[in-house]
């Protein structure tokens, strides 16, 4: 046996033996495919399980870092916004340096924190401890808002601009025609008691003109969006819109320096004024 | 006595139930309000609340409730103390007559809300106009009080079958409203 194993080295060194690898190659090549194959199917498998753990480990942290993001989103844009709306108030104090602010977020709901759809107040999360005292006005970076009508401790009442029981002395800006405007129910704006005579356009801006002394002057109300006028009346009226949208109130500054008057007492300056 | 005894402690009972329901029903109402409206008209919780009660179980405790949920609305509102409450009660007691019915099914004690929603708003609206306030009552009726009221249809779908379940539960013995 060893002879003819050294026999057959010897003949493959002398390359007599070619044919025969070349046969045993060939006839071992399909087995070998085959078997290559399913090693590599079963490797394909393996690899598979693994990546497919590997994505699902992937997908679980991607979605953890979705959420957070998410989250982190939202808590950009609120604090976006915030920054926004502060900025704003910040502005409207740089331009109107005479009153002292206070900022107030508004808790509870905020369009009529009211429970009923045809009454208008709001609750604010500052009170007598802040300084605040009843008829304070009440103002955002948009304009009126109302006015506070009750105040606890660390919390106050406001009374908004729409809401029915209230009524604000005002001036169309470009005319200089003063009037009333009250709200109604429903939540819109009526400004009364224009005279007979004076042309009211709509789109004439609503100032606060300041007279009896609850409000101070020059607060924006709103525009004029419609005259109501009938020759046998005494008195003209125009519906207005107010520039703030109080379905979305969040922030507003109450105007702790300014010192509301009664309307009597209002009364009495003018006459002393007059006189 | 021991029957008198028995009663107080039964209503004693269901108020540790309904009042705090009805307290969460105004905070909701003036809290999440902001969130739970349609075009700013929000349903009234306290009133679906108080009138699933008057149509479950009659007008003693439907007098009650109104009577605390009307001061509560009252306290929260600019207007006269009372107006809630007087309207609330006049509608709760109303609605009692439906008690003593027997409802086959649901759908009309749900259904019942929307005319007793009208009658709410309307003896507000009544109650704000002799109070000086101007009306303008078909365009408040048809901008506020009707939609109000079928969001008020909505609310009763999901408060009333609650009330009945707890309402059921107390006939088992396990809980008392």
């Amino acid at each position: 046996m060893l002879a003819i194993f050294f026999l057959a080295v010897v003949l493959d060194q002398l390359g007599y033996l070619s044919q025969i690898r070349t046969l045993a190659q060939a006839t071992l090549r399909p087995a070998q495919g085959l078997v290559t194959g399913a090693a590599s199917q079963a490797n394909d498998v393996l690899d598979r399980r693994q990546t497919l753990e590997q994505l699902q480990q992937d997908r679980a942290f991607l979605q953890s870092e979705v959420n957070r993001l998410l989250v982190e989103n939202i808590q950009l844009r609120e604090l976006e916004r915030e920054n926004h709306q502060l900025r704003e108030l910040l502005n409207y104090t740089r331009n109107n340096p005479n009153f002292d602010y206070t900022t107030a977020s508004v808790v509870g709901r905020v369009i009529g924190a009211d429970p009923s759809n045809l009454l208008y107040t709001i609750f604010l999360d500052v009170g007598a401890k802040d300084g605040i005292t009843r008829d304070m006005p009440v103002i955002s970076q948009r304009g009126l808002v109302g006015r506070v009508v009750e105040v606890s401790p660390t919390s106050s009442q406001v009374l908004l601009l729409i809401d029915p029981a209230s009524s604000v002395n005002t001036v169309i800006q470009n005319t200089r025609v003063e009037g009333i405007v009250r709200g109604e129910l429903g939540g819109t704006l009526l400004m009364e008691r224009i005279p007979q005579g004076v042309t009211v356009s709509p789109g004439d801006l609503v100032l606060t003109s300041g007279l009896g002394g609850n409000f101070p002057d020059k607060l924006v109300i709103g525009q004029i969006t419609e005259v109501l006028q009938q020759d046998l009346e005494l008195f003209q009226s125009a519906r207005v819109r107010s520039t703030v949208d109080f379905g979305d109130l969040e922030t507003v500054l109450v105007l702790t320096a300014f010192q509301p008057v009664g309307y009597e007492e209002g009364m009495l300056k003018l006459q002393e004024d007059s006189n | 006595m021991k029957k008198a005894c028995l009663s107080f402690r039964r209503t004693a009972i269901s108020a540790y139930v309904t009042l705090p329901l009805l307290t969460l029903a105004v905070i909701l109402q003036t809290t999440l309000n902001r969130y739970l409206n349609i075009n700013d008209i929000h349903p009234n919780l306290v009133l679906v609340f108080v009138l699933s009660c008057s149509l479950l179980k009659g007008w003693q405790r439907a007098i009650l409730l109104a009577l605390a949920g009307g001061i509560f609305l009252d306290l929260l509102t600019s207007v006269h103390l009372g107006i809630f409450t007087i309207s609330l009660m006049i509608t709760a007691l109303l609605a009692t007559f439906w008690q003593t019915r027997y409802f086959a099914n649901m759908i009309l004690p749900i259904l019942l809300a929307f005319p007793y929603s009208l009658l709410f708003n309307l003896l507000i609206l009544i109650a704000l106009r002799l109070s000086g306030y101007s009306v303008a009552w078909l365009e408040i009726l048809r901008t506020i009080v009707v939609p109000e009221s079928l969001l008020n249809v909505l609310v009763m779908v999901i408060i009333y079958p609650l009330l009945t379940w707890l309402n059921n539960q107390r006939q088992k013995g396990e809980l008392r409203i």
